[in-house]
């Protein structure tokens, strides 16, 4: 008797099911959360390298979110953002909006206003904020706090500033309460030291700035989804604490809000806020559920979501009702459509250093990805697949050889990939094998899938000489044979156990003195840096903490003690 | 953690004596040494026998970090297909 022959599950049916928010079905749980680019502006003007940028991951996403728009000058958070005052802004954003309908997706603005956090030199005015409380980091200069008049302008800023969303096409809007911007100061205890009816004790009395501006924004846009983007948690012990999240969610839902974005962080805890290559995925995800038990409308998680297997099961656990993603989605632009192809292992990994992403807004400049260095440059033309096939020998196969070898197989060359070592990988491999860096594993299963799909010629444990590529006649040679340490030359190698860290890594005898293999029981397994990164037991969401615990020391804790 | 901006002079079994960036000598107690600094590019001996165009990419051509090597892996072949198709938007990688 034969088996029925059945059909496999559609893979991830829970990020891949449509779900409501508002008056809008989104096609499925993932959004493309907002990020500001450091490129795609001229004067708050979008230009067309945003336009690419977004419609180049708007057509798989259920929901694609433009980062920011500044509703008044001095709540610019940075220069490359819309500029909602500006008369034609609403023209220039349909733009936008339009590329994002093309593809099928649906187009989502976020505004917000800076507070004081907004530097004097982007706004060129002194910060304001609730109360003139300098924030932890970032701007030294205290803000000037808002007269009740200047609060109502700002109310009624928001509103237009959704009236011009309308207008240009927008699907929903999402005003930022979080992260330390003014909407999240009121809401701050540590910020907000009012004694007027937008300060007050509790967040409910607190969240009056936040709830008149969802309301206004709600007016101005009936038929829309209206989402608010709150902290989970402030990272830092005098700030918001997830009890305080709730009652800020709730607070906007009966404002009109239909879902909460919840996310973590302020500027001052910068080394927590952004979830980096040694943190776990999706660090807030216990904030997000914690909003997401005690509110009935509905919630999307937000920060260090890369595998669509950890969004799924978010989603199945009740954590979450959605998921918003950002630097995955710069990684692989393909993020969904993949997983829903059930090729998850073919997508780009996110590493999470941030070394080209949020890493160069610090500086002021534009981002890319440390993975994938399209990103940026989606108006550039492809280059196309090579006319006539030349031989490429790529010789060393860590992360650049691997990244030539691959590309040059995709672009139609034949490509001999060389290796002396017998696997490949490099210095990316040996950082693979550290903690902090175990991402980099990803990587490189990922790169290793990539390269033996592309039918390039491995040659593994062969050590090559100048005379041995000459004889493979290539077209194109890429050196990529890596660095190693050169040791001083230093008395007493023999006497101290010494190795090159490339040695260590491998576990290889030392080639400077006598020392064997190192065990991996001797290898650093508690990194003294990871204390920086520390999370501390304060910040997560643990509904039966009402009294947080005490936040130990950190790079952070200097700031909080000059604030206490 | 100690931190010391300098160099090492020499090592015993009981540690590693060190000069700092301000002519200071001193000593930390150690019962290893681990050598991460100075990493030098490796380059194939014999490449004056290649007359094919060679692009030297990541840490072959400096020592740097993830992003760099992959942008220029991806850019050397980007290159040198564009530059095949006659391409005149090529922006070559090259030393």
């Amino acid at each position: 008797m034969s088996a029925e022959p059945t059909t496999p599950p559609a893979p991830y049916p829970a990020l891949l099911s449509p779900v409501q928010i508002g008056p809008l079905q989104l096609r499925n749980r993932v959004l493309l959360t907002a990020m500001t680019t450091g490129f795609g502006y001229d004067q708050g003007r979008p230009t067309e390298d945003l336009t690419a940028f977004l419609g180049a991951r708007a057509s798989e996403v259920g929901l694609t979110t433009v980062a920011f728009g500044a509703v008044t000058p001095e709540g610019r958070v940075e220069e490359q953002i819309p500029w909602m005052w500006l008369d034609d802004i609403g023209q220039r954003l349909a733009a936008v909006v339009d590329e994002i309908h093309a593809g099928g997706g649906l187009a989502c603005l976020q505004i917000g206003h800076g507070g004081r956090q907004v530097a004097p030199s982007v706004a060129g005015s002194q910060p304001v904020g609730p109360s003139p409380l300098p924030p932890l980091v970032h701007v030294k200069e205290p803000p000037r706090e808002l007269s009740i008049g200047e609060i109502e302008l700002i109310v009624e800023s928001f509103g237009h500033a959704a009236e011009v969303a309308v207008s240009a096409g927008f699907d929903a809007i999402e005003v930022h309460g979080g992260h330390g911007y003014l909407i999240h100061e009121f809401l701050s205890g540590d910020a907000n030291r009012r004694t007027d009816r937008y300060g007050g004790a509790t967040v409910a009395q607190r969240a009056r700035f936040g709830v008149e501006v969802v309301d206004r924004v709600r007016t101005a846009t009936p038929h829309q989804a209206l989402l608010v983007r709150i902290n989970g948690s402030d990272l830092y012990p005098q700030g918001m604490q997830p009890p305080d999240a709730v009652a800020a969610a709730i607070a906007f839902a009966a404002a009109g809000a239909d879902a909460v974005i919840v996310s973590a962080g302020v500027y001052g805890t910068i080394p927590y806020t952004i979830p980096l290559l040694d943190d776990d995925e999706a660090p807030y995800l216990s904030a997000a559920a914690h909003v997401h038990a005690n509110l009935d409308i509905p919630v999307v998680a937000v920060s260090g979501f890369s595998r669509p297997a950890v969004a799924e099961a978010a989603l199945r656990r009740g954590d979450c009702d959605a998921v918003a993603i950002g630097r995955a989605l710069l990684a692989d632009p393909h993020w969904v459509s993949k997983a829903a192809a059930g090729r998850a292992a073919d997508i780009r990994p996110c590493v999470a250093t941030v070394d080209a992403c949020a890493g160069m807004l610090a500086y002021g400049e534009a981002i890319s990805c440390s993975v994938n260095p399209e990103v940026g440059r989606e108006r550039r033309a492809g280059v196309q697949r090579a006319e006539r096939s030349a031989r490429v020998v790529v010789v060393g196969l860590g992360a650049a050889g691997l990244e030539a070898a691959c590309r040059a197989a995709e672009l139609g060359h034949e490509v001999i990939a060389c290796e002396r070592a017998d696997t490949p990988g490099g210095a990316m491999a040996l950082a693979a094998l550290t903690p902090p860096l175990r991402r980099y594993g990803r990587l490189l299963a990922w790169y290793l899938r990539r390269l033996e799909q592309s039918g390039a010629e491995l040659r593994l444990g062969e050590e090559i000489t100048g005379e041995g590529i000459a004889r493979l006649d290539p077209g194109l040679v890429v050196l990529a044979t890596g660095a190693l340490t050169e040791p001083p030359l230093l008395d007493g190698y023999d006497a101290l156990a010494t190795w090159t860290i490339e040695e260590l890594l491998a576990g290889q005898p030392s080639t400077l003195g006598s020392a064997p293999a190192p065990a991996a029981s001797r290898w650093p397994v508690r990194w003294p840096w990871r204390s920086a990164h520390w999370r501390p037991r304060c910040c997560t969401a643990d509904a039966s903490a009402a009294t947080p615990a005490p936040c130990p020391a950190s790079p952070m804790s200097s700031g909080w003690s000059a604030r206490a | 953690m100690i931190r010391i901006k300098g160099r090492p002079d020499r090592c015993d079994g009981d540690g590693v004596w060190w000069t700092d960036d301000a002519g200071q000598t001193g000593f930390v107690a150690a019962d290893a040494l681990v050598l991460a600094d100075r990493r030098t590019p490796q380059r194939p001996a014999g490449l004056e026998a290649v007359s094919a165009e060679v692009s030297r990419v990541g840490d072959a051509r400096q020592p740097r970090d993830l992003t760099a090597a992959i942008a220029e892996g991806r850019e050397a072949v980007e290159a040198f297909t564009r530059t095949q198709a006659g391409s005149t938007t090529t922006n070559q990688v090259k030393e």
